[in-house]
């Protein structure tokens, strides 16, 4: 087990430095730097600026320059935020995210999973029609609509949420709606196919047989083997709700990393684009590692196979 | 033999009602969205510059109400469906040729080159669509082509994995073996008998593309880092609206009551062909209803369940 966690560690670092060396060159390769927006500022000003970032330097020595920084855990230093290194900002803004992430996930679970299995098991009938209308809506609006009626309803009618930032419980509620209902969707989806699936199971039917009440069965024989194929999916979760994030966090003004990778690309924050984007990496290869170990430790036949 | 393919779908999507609907709703704003390129009541970017009918709500006059500038929204709606719409189709279309060619080589030529192909595809998969629409937004510009590019590099990874799994299905089919016992070249093979019988399937992929590309342009032009004005999409009008949300929500919910309208018809298309083209599905009848085939219609409303008795079949 250990040896395979190493493996995946060791595959991971140089997809990182791919990811880097691709992000790297997409923001310099385009015209346009940090600086262009300062118009009103003398030539020799820019110049002094551009030389204190080492951005006068061809471009093979800035990134030689990076990749030395990178190396150390130094993400470089963000241009617009001045005095902030992008370390201080991601170390900021990467738990408002997880917070973010982590109520949103299980807000989609919470939907998610016993919408699913309502739908399974009343399946052709009425509560399934519902259901599964439910998730085409989800998954048919965008997260900008439903953020924006719900600062409409909660908010501005209501008065009962805040609407915006990141500071108390109560702040999380409304982001973390919206952030759920795409993936929510999803969940039932699948939630409801791998129920349907496993209640045509033998051990289904035995267990009905031998007396156990239908919510019984429900819970003990069949969720808990439907749940797994669920389970697999945290790896594309992950990259829905990261998306999701940066809709969220842009509407409730949520001071998270999808926000501050909006605004590094409309300012051309080198350093910070790049940071931002390697964290995401990050975490989506964290996510599909974990999977797999415990795809890994749950199904034996995967463990001889390596 | 194809056209006949299309219209027996055609003909069975008929049957399922959500579906039918949904598809009457498309065409509506499909021909909105040409009328729009032709003619619209109220000139989206002229406007009365001496007219005091700033920020209307909705009226008689202006059934959308007015924005900041005294345009009639309507107009502006009516206008925007013509680039959201065909930013939708053009995208499909995108990810049908780059899917389907793709797809091709790999499933036709199996082994190693379409593992290869498949870990790439993979790849691609797992990343969030967003970030990397924004990332080769920051490359290729936020103009339309630019959203073009960015939204055809991250549609058309499903279709790819879609035509490929046919492929393979369908290599060892007799009347491919038959046709490669004949000599035919490999090029034959795929365009005369591999693709035609792929087809259903294609089409299912590409109807779901068209809405995902609305929203994901909706989206990104809501963020800031799609289209920006003048350009007038839908998500650049709710993107103008939200900046009014408190005051003047009718801003930004008739815009995106449209996407919402429109992609929810997409599904449901899509959703229907899949059911349509699935032989499990027990379609009601048209013709000589009986009480159980009401009965059986109630049970295919909305999903098209396929059902037991079908299935032993």
């Amino acid at each position: 087990m250990f040896s395979y966690v190493l493996k995946r560690f060791l595959v991971a670092l140089p997809v990182l430095w791919i990811i880097a060396t691709f992000t790297f060159l997409l923001v310099r390769v385009v015209p346009g730097g940090p600086f262009d927006a300062e118009k009103n500022l003398p030539p020799q000003i820019i110049a002094n600026i551009k030389a204190k970032y080492h951005l006068d330097k061809p471009v093979h020595e800035q990134y030689f320059l990076y990749m030395e920084r990178l190396a150390h855990g130094d993400l470089g230093v963000s241009y617009k935020y001045v005095n902030r290194t992008v370390n201080d900002i991601l170390l900021d803004a990467f738990p408002v995210s997880l917070q973010l992430g982590v109520c949103g996930l299980l807000l989609a679970v919470a939907i998610g999973v016993p919408l699913g299995t309502v739908a399974a098991v009343n399946r052709g009938r009425f509560p399934d029609s519902i259901a599964m209308f439910l998730t085409t809506v989800g998954v048919s609006l965008p997260g900008f609509v439903v953020g924006a009626l719900l600062i409409l309803v909660f908010g501005l009618y209501l008065k009962i949420l805040p609407v915006a930032l990141w500071e108390s419980s109560r702040h999380m509620i409304l982001p973390s709606l919206t952030l759920a209902l795409g993936p929510a969707a999803y969940i039932s989806r699948l939630t409801r196919a791998s129920v349907l699936e496993v209640l045509e199971k033998d051990w289904v039917r035995t267990a009905r047989s031998k007396g156990l009440s239908n919510s019984a069965t429900i819970v003990k024989h069949v969720l808990r083997n439907a749940l797994v194929p669920v389970a697999t999916v945290l790896g594309p979760l992950t990259a829905i709700l990261i998306t999701g994030s940066f809709v969220v966090e842009y509407i409730y003004a949520v001071p998270g990393m999808g926000r501050f990778f909006i605004t590094a690309v409309s300012n051309r924050d080198y350093d910070l684009i790049i940071g931002t984007t390697l964290i995401f990496a990050v975490l989506l290869i964290v996510a599909n590692a974990v999977v797999d170990i415990v795809y890994h430790m749950l199904d034996p036949r995967m463990q001889t196979g390596g | 033999m194809q056209s006949a393919g299309f219209r027996q779908i055609f003909a069975r999507l008929k049957r399922i009602p959500a579906a039918f609907a949904a598809l009457i709703v498309i065409s509506l704003i499909c021909l909105v969205a040409v009328l729009a390129a032709l003619q619209v009541p109220l000139s989206p970017y002229s406007y009365d510059q001496t007219s005091t009918d700033l920020m209307l709500g909705p009226c008689l006059q202006h059934l959308m109400g007015t924005d900041e500038l005294g345009r009639d929204l309507f107009s502006r709606v009516v206008f925007g469906s013509k680039l959201s719409i065909s930013i939708g189709f053009t995208t499909a279309f995108m990810a049908l040729v780059i899917g389907t060619t793709y797809g091709s080589i790999s499933g036709f030529a199996g082994g190693k080159l379409d593992n290869l192909m498949m870990r790439g595809v993979d790849v691609a998969y797992a990343l969030p669509d967003l970030l990397v629409m924004i990332l080769i937004g920051v490359l290729v510009g936020r103009g339309t082509w630019g959203i073009l590019i960015a939204l055809g590099l991250v549609s058309w990874m499903g279709t790819a994995r879609l035509v490929r799994a046919q492929f393979l299905q369908l290599q060892h089919e007799e009347f491919v073996e038959a046709a490669r016992a004949s000599g035919q070249t490999g090029l034959k093979i795929i365009l005369k008998h591999l693709l035609p019988n792929s087809l259903g399937p294609i089409i299912v992929a590409v109807t779901f593309t068209v809405p995902s590309a609305i929203l994901s342009e909706s989206t990104l032009s809501f963020i800031g880092l799609g289209l920006s004005p003048p350009a007038c999409s839908w998500g650049t009008l709710a993107s103008d609206g939200w900046r009014s949300l408190r005051g003047h929500p009718h801003l930004i919910l008739f815009p995106s009551l449209f996407i919402f309208l429109t992609v929810l018809a997409f599904n449901f298309v899509g959703d229907g062909i899949r059911d349509a083209l699935d032989p499990r599905t027990r379609l009601p009848l048209l013709k000589a209803k009986t009480k159980t085939d009401e009965k059986n219609e109630a049970g295919t409303v909305e999903g098209g369940e396929q059902d037991e008795e079908a299935v032993a079949v």
